[in-house]
């Protein structure tokens, strides 16, 4: 018995010996793939500047409306409320400025933006909200897509013919 | 008893000065060796950049770049003379925070090998997780070189973090 067992486990060994001789050895190679993405927004305007036309003086009157259209990419967006702010430089004693967020295209972010006051806001030099964030899918962070927003002016005294100038500041916060 | 040991040496002693070895300044031995030459099919990869299996993009733009892409050399070295197939297995990648980015984040291609091996994937395709044949030796097998060129796709606005993945590059002997 044990002489049979001895030749079982000498054949074994003599086999092990010859599939390591006879079989290639193959080293698989593993690679770790890497990449970072940095926090990142971009907001771009499709113009520098937009004129508002009064057709009256009166106080009460009203500009026509215009429309500036923007780009907005950004991969980071964890704030929900008051994403998208304006504000102008200086108020005008004779007038108002009035904003209005007018819709969004989304081109392949996660998340949308949506008009937050449904009506048009009085800016001020201090930032007015214009739009909030709504998570749509997976992390609910990247915002990419194009939207637009109307401005218009409102007289509240006698307007005197002429040009004025003023200065709208868009914000676009991610924190 | 002793006395038949004691005369057994002294034949010996005086055997050995008759046939003069015991004198001799030189001895020799011969000793039989054989080789044993084993198969062996290896796979080796590094990036073309850095010189270590590591493919790192580094920081990237968040809506992709064409542009940036790696290279990864892999060498096939065999002393068979057998075809064979390689093989890369992927993994998901992920980001630190457990994001997983579009499948066509990452795509990749295989070049021709230089002595004759043939790619399984000429054009850009999405890395999915998974095994994927990628290369074919020529009929007789043999040693060979060829590249995975790998590029971070396109038009698609990434989520901010780290992001990691892996492939396994293997080889299988047909």
């Amino acid at each position: 018995m044990s002489a049979h067992f001895s030749f079982k486990a000498s054949l074994a060994g003599f086999l092990l010996v010859l599939q390591c001789l006879l079989v290639p050895v193959c080293a698989a190679d593993i690679v770790s793939l890497r990449f970072q993405v940095p926090s990142f927004i971009q907001l771009e305007s499709e113009s520098s500047s937009l004129t508002l036309l009064f057709s009256d003086f009166s106080p009460g009157a009203e500009s026509e409306p215009a429309r500036m259209e923007y780009m907005i990419m950004a991969n980071n967006v964890t704030r929900q409320r008051g994403v998208l702010m304006a504000q102008i430089d200086s108020k005008d004693p004779d007038l108002d400025l009035q904003a209005q967020f007018d819709g969004f295209n989304n081109l392949g972010g996660n998340a949308f933006l949506v008009q937050t006051p449904k009506e048009f806001v009085t800016l001020t030099d201090r930032d007015v909200l214009l739009a909030d964030k709504t998570p749509v899918s997976g992390s609910g962070k990247t915002v990419r897509g194009t939207f637009g927003i109307l401005y218009k002016a409102r007289a509240i005294k006698e307007l005197t013919a002429g040009t004025r100038i003023k200065t709208i500041k868009l914000t676009f916060t991610d924190v | 008893m002793k006395k038949k040991t004691a005369a057994f040496l002294a034949f010996g002693l005086l055997a050995q000065i008759a046939a003069g070895s015991l004198w001799a300044e030189v001895d020799t031995k011969s000793v039989r060796v054989s080789f044993e030459v084993r198969p062996v099919f290896m796979v080796k990869t590094v990036s073309n950049s850095s010189g270590v299996p590591d493919v790192d993009f580094g920081w990237v733009l968040p809506a992709g770049d064409p542009s940036q892409g790696e290279i990864l050399d892999v060498t096939v070295a065999t002393n068979t003379v057998k075809p064979y197939k390689i093989y890369q297995m992927a993994t998901a990648i992920r980001s630190d925070e457990g994001a997983a980015p579009p499948e066509s984040t990452m795509k990749f291609r295989v070049t021709p090998g230089r002595a004759g091996g043939e790619t399984e994937a000429s054009g850009y395709e999405e890395l999915k997780p998974g095994k994927r044949l990628i290369f074919s030796s020529r009929s007789g097998g043999g040693a060979d070189q060829f590249q995975i060129h790998y590029q971070l796709g396109e038009s698609e606005v990434l989520d901010a973090g780290n992001y990691y993945g892996s492939v396994t590059i293997n080889g299988e002997l047909s």
